[in-house]
């Protein structure tokens, strides 16, 4: 068939197509280089260079010197740990009957899950406060019921600091989970049935090791994120649960120390490496993309495991079947629902208490409030302050989701239809402001546009944004084209079109879902971002997430709740909107 | 109750009675009734949506039928979980344990019963060496061909000796050539170790090559259960006829029956004769089945029970055989197959003379 093309014409046109995918690759290697890579190798070198420009470990044995600090590190990796543990256990039900359920079914709990996901983190964590605080709703029923004498303490301290981020990142899990287990081939259980295996050793010993590598991808992306929380520590914990995030924060912002706020970012980003490569032994990295794990079970751990889990099996069979001797047979399936349906709840639910708290007519957060009063809305739309960070959070997620889209969506083109060399590292520089601690970045971001005079500025805040958005663009444009049926294109080529003509005619409108996709959830990163904000925005001139946060910092009152509830209802809209378009599309 | 055994004296190892599944409204299988004798190769065949995959499922109990019995081995197991039920099964997709190996995966089932550890081992090693594939014990599924697989997943059902083994469209996903491969396998394990199989297929050469009995289904029903010969030389419906193999369907009415013999009449006038099978009707209209093959064309001072004038419309040599269609005087559309070597080319518009035997009609019920 290719008798006909000279050799030397297929080599050109090779070689010409992979300068193109280089060419791609341009605007995010500036981007990434410029506002990413750069900043953060200054600011890990800021912590080895002393004030003389000499080499010096001063910071470092500083760092591990003091009792203070090691001990701040201890708790992050505990408060991580246990995130994690909870996070999977409670998520996994939730994404094993999402995984399995029917089109309609599926659809809906989902909602359940992308809801909370979406809906602002300040926003939630607000809602514990008022769910958690001594006068607050839990204490106030548990009261009531006659169930305790007394107001518990679950706030301000490691318990409020847990539900807090386990009630964060769960989506998270879930949403790393339901891939995975979707893949799940359906027929493997019924032969498990057929073979004579039954509930609880199939789960056990067919399912779950199947499901494994979701397990592990989702419990690395709970932990590593879990490491660099500040904000739920700050509002929901005390002293005692200080994270090595708000260290950071104290040094750059309060004691202008950069040098040891480098020495402490880099401490994390060696933690967070340190754990990217544990998961690569245990599980193997390609499983992030969806591969299958390459780990068989044939050597002495494997066996260990084998024994583990056949023995899980056995446990919970036997236990299935003591519940049907007296009669309970539907005991387990219950269960199930049951421990579903308090996730879901627990996911959705709390913020909904935002509602009655901000009609409040008290001037302090209390439960339950007093009403009828809607002083809180009428002073917010009175509120110049409240308005323009409001509009300056739109501008900015609108502004920073496009640029994120334009630098994202050629770059995923360059890595799913060219053959470059080195595409694993590439992907992994592009992706590295997802594992990078966000407070690193933003301390980086800080130094550079300190330097360069961005700092409060609006293009500061945009640039910033679209670096940590970028990722997100990419991963979602990436996952769309490699649905895509490329032999579209082809036969347009046939039929005379250009390359321009092909793109702009046959691609963009095909692909136009998953780039609405992509933008929504470039926007919506940007919308309720804090981090980055919280440095590098300055003065009177802040986002909306920056302005919640200031609030709260001095004293969370109703305004709070009513600005929440606007977020709540705003982004609710959105997401049902969204989701509706995507199922017309879809119909 | 249920006879046990059969007028052969073989046990029943699977019994269905009047079995039938509906999702709401819609009816995915009528009351299907039939039996499985010991060492037998029972066929469901029928295209997509015909019931024999639903008719499956609940016989392995994935599916709950909403009306029914199942007996298997005697037993009744209507209403017992599909890992008491004493079964194999071959998917289309094989369902080989992807994070085990072979022989991990053939012992499973063997785990289950709690069987000894070498026990286990020396059946295990027995049912890859009956498949060949010994040598491939510590593989991983993924490692392993198409073929390889499938043979895996038929050791793997068998290696427990269970009542019956049930093959889902176990060849669905293979090539020709492999196809024909397995089949000739499936055949040799079935003469050799004397398996009791209830096979689901749409292919329905797979299903006269491989079964003692074929049961074909059709809009979830059966049509007919018979062996391969009785399906092919006695299809009691117009779609069984045209179903296995291909038939020529001429509209008749019915002039009179004499025992089994009946004599037909077109709506031309014409005089035809058929063979009543069971079902035929014994008046009023019908149609009347003739194969390809059986058609003759007639030279000359030839004669033939039954003759017809016609123009020849096609004519397409297939290698041995050629296909020739052509448009007879009673309006219907005739299909011949000849052997290539007997006669000359026909051209299009040829007038022709169509013969065939009595004993090649068939006279059927016209489609309800």
């Amino acid at each position: 068939m290719s008798e006909i093309a000279p050799s030397n014409l297929v080599r050109t046109s090779l070689r010409r197509e992979s300068v193109d995918g280089w060419a791609l690759l341009l605007p995010v290697a500036i981007l990434l280089g410029g506002f990413f890579l750069y900043p953060v190798a200054k600011l890990l070198s800021l912590s080895l260079i002393d004030s003389s420009g000499h080499l010096t470990f001063l910071q470092y044995s500083r760092l591990f010197g003091s009792p203070v600090y090691l001990s701040v590190l201890w708790t992050t990796l505990q408060i991580a740990f246990w995130t994690t543990l909870i996070c999977l256990i409670a998520g996994y039900p939730v994404a094993y009957a999402i995984a399995r359920a029917e089109h309609n079914s599926r659809a809906r709990l989902m909602l359940w899950v992308l809801l909370p996901f979406w809906t602002s983190f300040l926003v939630r964590t607000f809602a514990w406060i008022v769910l958690l605080g001594r006068t607050g709703v839990v204490n106030d029923w548990l009261l009531r019921l006659g169930i305790t004498g007394s107001p518990l303490d679950l706030i301000y301290n490691m318990a409020g600091v847990l539900v807090g981020m386990v009630h964060a990142l769960m989506p998270l899990a879930i949403l790393t989970l339901i891939p995975v287990l979707e893949k799940i081939n359906r027929d493997l259980e019924r032969a498990a049935s057929v073979l004579g295996a039954r509930g609880g050793t199939a789960f056990w010993r067919i399912y779950f090791p199947l499901s494994f590598p979701g397990v592990a991808a989702a419990g690395l992306l709970v932990f590593i994120s879990a490491l660099g929380f500040f904000i739920t520590p700050t509002l929901l914990g005390s002293p005692r649960q200080t994270m090595i995030g708000q260290l950071i924060i104290q040094q750059i912002q309060e004691m202008m120390n950069w040098s040891f706020g480098g020495a402490i970012s880099a401490l994390l980003i060696i933690a967070t490496v340190i754990i990217f490569l544990a998961f690569d032994r245990l599980v193997g990295m390609s499983t992030l993309a969806g591969e299958a794990s390459n780990v068989a079970g044939s050597s002495g751990s494997g066996r260990l495991a084998k024994l583990c889990l056949s023995l899980a099996g056995r446990i919970s069979d036997d236990l299935a079947k003591g519940l049907a001797a007296v009669g309970l047979t539907n005991a387990p399936a219950a269960a199930g629902r049951t421990s579903l349906l308090l996730v879901l709840l627990f996911l959705s639910v709390p913020a909904l208490f935002l509602i009655p708290v901000s009609f409040s007519k008290g001037a302090f957060i209390e439960w339950p409030p007093a009403l009828f009063s809607n002083q809180w809305y009428v002073a917010i739309t009175e509120s110049s302050q409240w308005l323009s960070a409001a509009a300056r959070s739109v501008m900015v997620a609108g502004l920073s989701a496009l640029l994120a889209l334009l630098i994202g969506t050629p770059a995923a083109f360059a890595l799913t239809r060219f053959e470059l060399r080195g595409k694993s590292v590439i992907l992994a520089i592009i992706l590295a402001p997802l594992i990078v601690p966000r407070i690193v970045t933003a301390v980086g971001l800080f130094y550079l546009f300190a330097q360069i005079g961005l700092i409060g500025t609006t293009l500061g805040l945009i640039l910033g944004h679209a670096v940590l958005s970028m990722p997100y663009v990419t991963i979602t444009v990436m996952a769309v084209l490699r649905h895509h049926d490329w032999r579209l294109e082809q036969a347009a080529a046939t039929m005379g079109a250009r390359r321009i003509t092909t793109l702009r005619r046959i691609t963009l409108p095909l692909l136009g879902n998953g780039l609405i996709a992509a933008y929504l959830f470039a926007f919506v990163t940007s919308f309720d971002e804090l981090t980055v904000a919280l440095f590098v925005t300055g003065g009177l001139f802040g986002t909306l997430p920056k302005q919640m946060w200031d609030d709260a910092l001095l004293k969370v009152s109703p305004t709070l709740a009513a600005v929440s509830v606007v977020l709540l209802v705003v982004i609710t809209a959105f997401v049902l909107i969204a989701d509706r378009l995507t199922r017309a599309r879809q119909a | 109750m249920v006879a046990l055994v059969t007028a052969a004296s073989k046990p029943i190892k699977l019994a269905a009675l009047g079995v039938g599944k509906s999702y709401g409204s819609a009816v995915a299988l009528e009351g299907a009734s039939f039996d499985l004798a010991e060492g037998e190769f029972l066929t469901l065949l029928g295209p997509s949506g015909s019931g024999k995959t639903t008719l499956l499922m609940i016989v392995a109990g994935l599916v709950a039928p909403t009306h029914g019995q199942i007996v298997i081995d005697g037993r009744p197991a209507t209403s017992a979980p599909t890992y008491d039920r004493d079964i194999g099964m071959v998917f289309q997709s094989y369902a080989l344990f992807p994070h085990l190996t072979v022989a991990e995966n053939v012992s499973f089932p063997l785990e289950m019963r709690r069987l000894p550890r070498t026990e286990i081992e020396e059946r295990v090693r027995s049912i890859l060496d009956l498949v060949r594939l010994g040598h491939l014990a510590d593989r991983l599924p993924s490692r392993l061909s198409g073929g390889q697989q499938q043979r895996v997943a038929l050791a793997r059902a068998m290696v427990y000796r269970p009542s019956i083994i049930l093959m889902d469209e176990p060849l669905g996903a293979l090539d020709k050539k492999l196809r024909e491969q397995m089949q000739e396998e499936i055949r040799r394990l079935h003469r050799e170790l004397g398996i009791t199989v209830l096979y689901v297929t749409h292919d329905q050469d797979e299903a006269l090559g491989l079964s003692d009995r074929i049961c074909l289904m059709n809009n979830a029903r059966i049509e007919q259960i018979g062996t391969p010969d009785e399906l092919y030389f006695r299809p009691q419906t117009a779609f069984a006829a045209n179903f296995i193999g291909e038939s020529n369907l001429l509209p008749v009415s019915i002039a009179s029956a004499a025992g089994d013999m009946r004599e037909l009449k077109t709506k031309e006038g014409r005089t035809l004769r058929g063979w009543a099978v069971q079902g035929s009707p014994s008046h009023g209209e019908a149609l009347l089945g003739v194969r390809p093959e059986r058609l003759k064309l007639l030279s000359g001072s030839d004669v033939a029970d039954n003759i017809l004038m016609g123009k020849v419309r096609d004519s397409v040599m297939l290698g041995a055989l050629t296909r020739v269609t052509i448009d007879s005087e009673v309006g219907a559309r005739l299909v011949a197959l000849l052997l290539t070597a007997g006669g000359g080319r026909l051209a299009q518009g040829e007038t022709v003379r169509i013969g065939w035997d009595n004993s090649a009609g068939i006279v059927l019920p016209t489609a309800a």
